[in-house]
């Protein structure tokens, strides 16, 4: 891994390290020779050895004088000496001379034809020899425009200037010529080390054409790609004379400083990258230092040498800020789920895995401390149980989730609507409990003329009757009538729960979801508790079909994001709506194929902002669109806060997923997560009476004994009773209300004559909390 | 004329001096052997003169020393009857007597009586007594005994057909039955001959008209019906929907009537004999127009008045609720029923007898040519249903219509049911003294039409009857097929995955063997519309027409009872309806553990039986005597009871009345014409308080409450003051 630069991305490969480095030298001194990159020596050496020598020659002068004579006469006979060891070196080697191949060149009127064999190429050559010291263009789409099946050669030669020569010649502006001559020699000299020194540079392009009519495509792309003037054609002759001798022109017409030229060096790898199978387009922009990510997938690749980068991945907070998996196949999505959820659990987040797609189920294998429920399996949805929503409001979404087993619109379905407030009252009901008032029972009120009035339910809220009928004597009965197994709050206390969806229906499915999400959005916030939806089927609005869910479906994911991290891995980004979408702030997404997908995507991964970027290129580029439809396995393109542009990452290792879980003792483990819970409840100070009917302890107890004995009693009659037994009025209903609530004592009717009366008799409940109240009396 | 035999019978003889000759069904049933005692049961349609079957066998009976009852279901008819036997007999010096209500007396003054006319309640409740003439009875007639069919009522029934026989085994029974559904075994059970006959002396069509404005084809059908000149009946199902109905139809049917029609009515309601008749504000205007409502809430004799002018045709349209459906004799050329619904329940089909003993009104002997009984339906799916549930249909090709043929129910015994197995089990107590629950349920029960159905029918349950302690199991195999028992116990029958067990509810999904789940569950909570929800299955029928659960539910029953234990013994039997007769009479102390598992019925047990009141209005009333102490809580009390007794919602108009009753010397009719209520309702009420006021006294006598006592007496004597002497005609009958 290369080393990081202060400015911008790091090249493939540093220009400099091609010179041989001699010994590494650490300094804190900032006194840097530039042209040997040595550090200068401190004074306190030369002082000594200039003492030394002043001591010698004090004291030994003759000694001095003898060194100096030998110093002196080495000198003068080196460079002879050299040279003649020289001279002897190449004497000796053995050099072959090659005779030149004959007509292989010919000219004809345009071009250079060249004939090899059975192989014939034009050439054309252009030569640069004024172009100005910012040398805009692209190189890249200079060689895409080129046709190189014969390849072409550019050649970019340069030699190292001296100011003074320069100067001298008045090749420079007088402006600048004043500036660099008011600098004096060595501030001129510093000056131009500084910025890397000063070449003058040639560039000569050599086309290999197959055909006349490529020339002039030729001449223009190169002027389009590299929109300079001063391209010159090199004269068919010349071109000639200088491929068949071999020799270039070391005319110094162009002058670059040392970090223009590397602007130009470096971006040549990436640039042909591209070319070469499905690299990663060079319009991406890498983090080149590691950003704080809480829960890293990978690590980035930097799209300029194609190295790999710094570890990245999503920090907490995008998962708060809601986080998108798309695009792939299963099995990658699957595989950045599995990273995902490695380093959720990593960190000891609690995660609730809702997958659609029962191919994830292995994911419980990340872990020996996961919780496996398959709905309509081990696990029961009672859609009549608010779990922790508000009534009130649970009601009115119970209705728009039932729309899509209704398939229709169900706003105004009154009577649904009082049907389900009623049965999700009482409580402790499930679906078969949900009817109407019955229509008829109003008959039996005296007014003939009212009962050609009275309301039937109308036809919305018997549809949506018979939605609800699917629920528990149609094919959703196995998922969604029962007593729910488990609450919804009690998975935020488990580890891991990976609950898989698959009721073999697309409506229940979608339904399934639905409540699961009003469910989890009652639940309190809890930034530990991470909620990943897999292939959420109801948040599906693509092809607009349940046109009227749309707006429910994004009230419903802005509830579920409001209440903590939420990730929702979904194969099409297309298939949300707008707003939900864009609920969802970061994302990280493999390969996708459908032109809609990779629109949506690419405004989720912040690909198509037109920014400037670090190497002057405008940033609007359709390749990073289209790299998304190329990514190769095992990598992704992932936006989170780091960068607000998405970038490429190469994803690690799919983590084991066959850790053995049990699955016979699910219940058991179950138990050991809500015991807690349970033990918490149990816990009471005073008798159940006492919990129950609170400061009408009393009238409770009265009632209980009453009933034990003569159940079932008539409702007038344990009314009678409550009111002559006290003195003051009690509230009647709130007592019988309470005990009812309380499951201590059961309404029921009876009919005498035709005419049905209620009556109430004892619980099991209600007995044992006679049992216990007359056991604590006994103590 | 001829008689039927050279000697001539003295029966005979009597009818003959009452201008009376048999014919018809009448000779049938003498070739049976009605005059040598044989017990024969007729099956006829309505008006073919079953009635006269019964007063021969009753005269059989008094010429021969001894006494003649004769039952029938409601007090009307009694009166009827009884009036009718003392007017024709009257010469034959033949003393007819009337006993009706009055439980809490014990009916020693009808020892004098060679025939005594009675309810089937009265019956029972002097059986109950023990009152010592009932050994010298010889003939019983027991009339529209396809009341046994009824709930609470054919529990009764059965139970004092079963006394009888049992206190007098050489008694010769007279049945007497509209047309019913495999009368032959109701005869067999009876051990009686069976005399059947179907001959309707004019021909009846039914048909059932869709609409989806019954007002109107009401209307249309009336008008019909009256523009030729004949006479219709409408039924309905409430008496507020048949006054409705009847002001609606009178303008145009007054129409059809000219000035002196109308003023013949007139002037017959101005006329001496109806001086007495209080009709209520808005009938007389209605009868102006030749149209009338007639219903249980009318006093007798305005009832007799609609009746009588209905059927001298100077009325053409009677709006009745089913009150005039049984016996009394009131045919019309075309009967239409708007609803074929119970008046007590709304969702419950009545009977296929019922309906058709109501559409036999139509044709009118002599009158009219051809009857016509109409069905309205509401919808054509109700149509089909109606169609199906009533009638046995045959096409003609030629013209590609239908016709018609009633289908008549088999009767079931309804003893069966909770209460009623409950009450008749103290009564089974009082009558052997202290004994085993076994032992009553093999001399009591075990001669039931209950039994008998069962033996006969291939489709009983498992366990006919559950005297004492009750489990989820025995629950379910009270409604359960033993094949199907066997193979739940088994656990062959279906797989179960409980999913619900709360304190109400039972339920789960049941994959049965045939494939297919299905949710099933045993729900004890309430439905909105006030009943329990019982069980449910998603494979639509719960418990089919016999009441035997689908097996879904029986194999919910037994994993539930297997799993869950207690709770399954306490939810399933509340939803399947089922309790444990024993402990309730254990519980509200009516009978007591002796030795040797037996019980004995206790004091309070006896006298709650002697009084006849029903296990629920005992049990309401000893547990609220103890806070009853004004008067006030002792009219709240005798309103509740009332309710439960008579099936109406009672409101303080009858705390009122009572009381006003009571206290002031305001006319009953005026008082209740004050409290808006009718005055054939209130007659009934104060009757039934009456009783109900005897037996607070008694068991607050026994339960020790002297002022209690002393208030109720009170009362009961101030009423009886004001209604001790009133005739018998002024009582009113129940609905």
């Amino acid at each position: 891994m290369g080393k990081p630069l202060i400015l911008g991305s790091e090249p493939e490969k540093d220009p400099l390290e091609s010179r041989t480095r001699q010994s590494m030298i650490v300094s804190s001194d900032t006194e840097i020779d530039w042209d040997s990159r040595s550090v200068e020596q401190k004074w306190s050496f030369p002082i000594l050895i200039g003492f030394i020598t002043i001591l010698v020659v004090l004291f030994q002068p003759i000694l001095s004088i003898c060194l100096t004579i030998i110093i002196l006469s080495t000198l003068y006979f080196l460079p002879t000496v050299s040279a003649r060891r020289e001279i002897d070196s190449i004497r000796n080697s053995q050099w072959i001379i090659l005779k030149p191949r004959e007509n292989i060149l010919s000219e004809t009127d345009e071009t250079l034809l060249y004939r090899d064999n059975d192989d014939n190429r034009h050439l054309i050559g252009l030569e640069l020899f004024e172009p100005s010291n910012m040398l805009f263009g692209s190189l890249g789409s200079m060689i895409r425009s080129l046709n190189t099946d014969h390849g072409f050669v550019l050649r970019v030669s340069m030699r190292l200037e001296s100011i003074e020569e320069v100067i001298n010649q008045d090749r420079i502006r007088s402006n600048k010529e004043e500036y660099l001559e008011s600098l004096g020699k060595s501030g001129r000299h510093r000056f131009i080390s500084v910025r890397g020194g000063l070449w003058s540079t040639y560039v000569m392009l050599v086309g290999h054409l197959r055909d006349l009519h490529s020339v002039s495509t030729f001449e223009a792309a190169i002027h389009g790609a590299v929109p300079t003037s001063g391209w010159k054609q090199i004269e068919n002759k010349d071109l000639a004379k200088r491929l068949t001798i071999q020799k270039s022109d070391y005319l110094s017409r162009f002058y670059a400083l040392g970090h223009e030229l590397s602007e130009w060096l470096v971006q040549l790898p990436s640039e042909l990258a591209p070319e070469v199978g499905s690299n990663v387009p060079s319009e991406f922009l890498s983090p080149i230092k590691t950003i704080a990510s809480d829960y890293p997938l990978g690590v980035a690749v930097n799209p300029e040498t194609l190295q790999t980068g710094p570890v990245v991945g999503f920090s907490h907070n995008d998962l708060v800020n809601g986080t998108l998996v798309c695009g792939g196949t299963n099995a990658e999505r699957k595989r950045i789920l599995a990273l995902l959820i490695q380093a959720l659990i990593a960190k000891e987040k609690r995660v609730l895995l809702i997958t659609g797609n029962p191919n994830y189920g292995d994911l419980a294998g990340l872990t020996e401390n996961v919780i496996t429920l398959e709905l309509g399996h081990d696990f029961v949805l009672n859609p009549v149980d608010p779990d922790n929503v508000p009534r009130t409001e649970y009601v009115g979404q119970l209705i728009s989730a039932l729309e899509i087993l209704a398939g229709a619109d169900l706003t105004g379905a009154a009577d649904l609507e009082i049907a389900l407030n009623r049965t999700v009252a009482i409580g402790n009901t499930t679906v078969a409990d949900v009817r109407f008032d019955t229509a008829e029972e109003l008959m039996d009120s005296p007014s003939i003329d009212k009962t050609s009035q009275t309301t039937k339910p109308s036809n919305k809220s018997l549809v949506g009757l018979d939605a609800v009928r699917l629920l528990h004597e149609g094919s959703g009965a196995r998922a969604f009538y029962g007593t729910q197994t488990i609450p919804i709050r009690d998975f935020t206390k488990i580890p891991y729960t990976v609950l898989t969806i698959n009721l073999g229906s697309v409506e229940l499915d979608t339904f399934a979801f639905d409540l699961l999400m009003m469910k989890l959005a009652g639940l309190k916030q809890d930034s530990d508790f991470v909620v990943i939806f897999n292939e959420p089927l109801n948040l599906v609005a693509r092809n607009r079909r349940h046109y009227y869910r749309i707006p429910w479906i994004e009230f419903l994911a802005k509830r579920v994001k409001k209440r903590g991290p939420l990730v929702v891995a979904m194969e099409h980004p297309a298939d949300f709506s707008p707003a939900t979408i864009g609920l969802l702030t970061s994302c990280v997404s493999s390969r996708l194929r459908e032109s809609v997908d990779v629109k949506e995507a690419v405004d989720l991964l912040g690909l198509s902002v037109i920014q400037t970027g670090m190497h002057s290129k405008a940033r609007h580029s359709s390749r990073e669109t289209s790299f998304l439809r190329v990514i190769p396995d095992g990598m992704a393109v992932i936006a989170n806060t780091g960068g607000e542009l998405g970038y490429p990452v190469k994803l690690n290792d799919s983590p084991d997923l066959s850790e053995m879980t049990s699955t016979t003792d699910v219940t058991k483990r179950l138990a050991e997560y809500t015991t807690c819970v349970k033990e918490s409840s149990s816990r009471k100070t005073d008798s159940l009476i006492e919990h129950v009917m609170g400061r009408d302890y009393e009238h409770g107890i009265a009632v209980l004994r009453l009933l034990q004995r003569y159940e079932p009693l008539t409702q007038e009659a344990v009314r009678k009773f409550i009111s002559t037994t006290t003195d003051d009025v009690p509230d009647i209903e709130a007592i019988l209300m309470k005990l009812e609530r309380g499951s201590l004592i059961l309404k029921g009717h009876e009919i005498h004559s035709g005419v049905s009366y209620l009556n109430y008799r004892l619980t099991m409940k209600g007995t044992m909390a006679l049992r216990q109240n007359g056991e604590d009396l006994m103590k | 004329m001829t008689t039927i035999s050279d000697v001539p019978n003295p029966i005979e003889q009597i009818l003959h001096s009452a201008g009376i000759k048999p014919r018809g069904v009448q000779k049938k049933a003498i070739k049976a052997g009605i005059y040598d005692g044989k017990s024969i049961m007729v099956s006829s349609p309505t008006g073919s003169g079953k009635t006269l079957i019964g007063e021969m066998a009753l005269l059989r009976a008094v010429l021969s020393g001894k006494k003649g009852l004769y039952l029938v279901p409601l007090r009307a008819l009694a009166v009827q009857v009884a009036s009718v036997l003392k007017e024709r007999y009257f010469d034959s010096e033949i003393s007819v007597g009337l006993s009706t209500g009055d439980y809490h007396t014990d009916g020693e003054e009808l020892s004098t009586y060679d025939v005594i006319v009675t309810t089937y309640e009265r019956t029972d409740s002097l059986l109950r007594k023990k009152t010592s003439w009932l050994g010298e009875i010889g003939t019983v007639v027991i009339d529209e005994i396809q009341t046994l069919a009824e709930t609470q009522r054919g529990a009764r029934l059965e139970s004092t057909i079963i006394r009888l026989k049992h206190l007098i085994p050489e008694i010769q029974l007279i049945v007497l039955s509209a047309t019913i559904g495999a009368p032959d075994e109701l005869a067999e059970w009876l051990r009686c001959e069976l005399v059947v006959s179907n001959d309707r002396p004019i021909p009846l069509h039914s048909n059932i008209i869709t609409t989806s404005d019954k007002s109107n084809a009401v209307k249309e059908i009336v008008m019909t019906t009256v523009q030729s000149n004949g006479q219709c009946l409408v039924f309905h199902r409430t008496r507020r929907e048949a006054e409705v109905q009847a002001i609606r139809l009178s303008a145009d049917v007054g129409r059809q009537f000219t000035a002196e029609e109308k003023k013949k009515i007139d002037d017959e309601l101005g006329s001496v004999v109806n001086w007495d008749v209080k009709l209520p504000a808005g009938l007389k205007a209605l009868l102006h127009d030749g149209t009338a409502y007639h219903h249980a809430g009318l006093n007798y004799l305005a009832r007799r008045l609609v009746e009588d002018l209905f059927r001298r045709g100077m009325i053409r349209v009677i709006c009745a609720t089913t009150t005039l459906a049984s016996g009394i004799d009131l045919p019309a050329r075309t009967v239409v029923l708007t609803s074929v619904k119970e008046p007590s329940n709304h969702n419950q089909f009545m009977s296929g007898n019922k309906i058709h003993q109501m559409l036999g009104r139509a044709g009118r002997p002599g009158y009219d040519k051809r009857g016509v009984g109409v069905l309205l339906a509401g919808s054509s799916g109700e149509a089909d249903v109606i169609r199906r549930k009533y009638f046995k249909t045959s096409s003609v090709t030629e013209n590609k219509s239908e016709i018609l043929q009633p289908k008549y129910d088999r009767l079931f015994s309804t003893l069966n049911e909770t209460n009623a197995v409950t009450e008749q089990l103290l009564v089974g107590f009082d009558m052997f003294g202290s004994t085993t629950v076994e032992n009553i349920e093999q001399s009591l029960f075990s001669d039931s039409f209950l039994m008998y159905c069962s033996i006969r029918d291939t489709r009983s349950p498992h366990r006919i009857l559950q005297l004492d302690e009750l489990s989820s199991e025995t629950a379910i195999e009270r409604h359960a097929l033993q094949d199907a028992i066997r193979s739940a116990r088994q656990n062959v029958l279906a797989s179960v995955k409980i999913r619900e067990s709360t304190d109400s509810v039972i339920g789960g999904i049941v994959t049965g063997w045939e494939g297919g789940n299905f949710t099933s569950r045993f729900s004890a909570k309430l439905s909105p519309d006030g009943t329990v929800e019982g069980p449910m299955c998603s494979c639509g029928i719960p418990f089919d027409s016999n009441g035997l659960l689908c097996p879904h539910l029986v194999a919910l029953g037994f994993t539930a009872s297997k799993e869950l234990g207690t709770l399954a013994d306490y939810v399933i039997p509340l939803a399947l309806s089922e309790s444990n007769p024993l402990g309730v009479l254990t519980r509200l102390g009516l009978i007591e553990g002796s030795e040797d598992g037996e019980y004995r019925i206790t004091h309070l047990g006896s006298v709650v039986n002697r009084l006849y009141l029903s296990i629920p209005t005992i049990r309401e009333m000893i547990a609220l005597l103890p806070f009853t102490s004004d008067v006030e809580d002792l009219l709240w009390l005798l309103r509740h009871l009332a309710s439960i007794e008579t099936g109406s919602s009672l409101d303080d108009s009858y705390e009122n009345l009572v009381a006003g009753v009571a206290s002031t010397d305001m006319e009953i009719s005026k008082l209740a014409e004050s409290l808006e209520l009718h005055v054939g309702d209130a007659y009934g009420l104060l009757e039934t308080s009456r009783w109900l006021l005897s037996a607070i006294s008694a068991v607050s006598e026994i339960g020790g409450f002297e002022e209690l006592v002393q208030k109720s007496t009170n009362l009961l004597k101030s009423l009886d003051n004001r209604l001790g002497r009133t005739t018998p005609e002024n009582q009113e009958d129940e609905e």
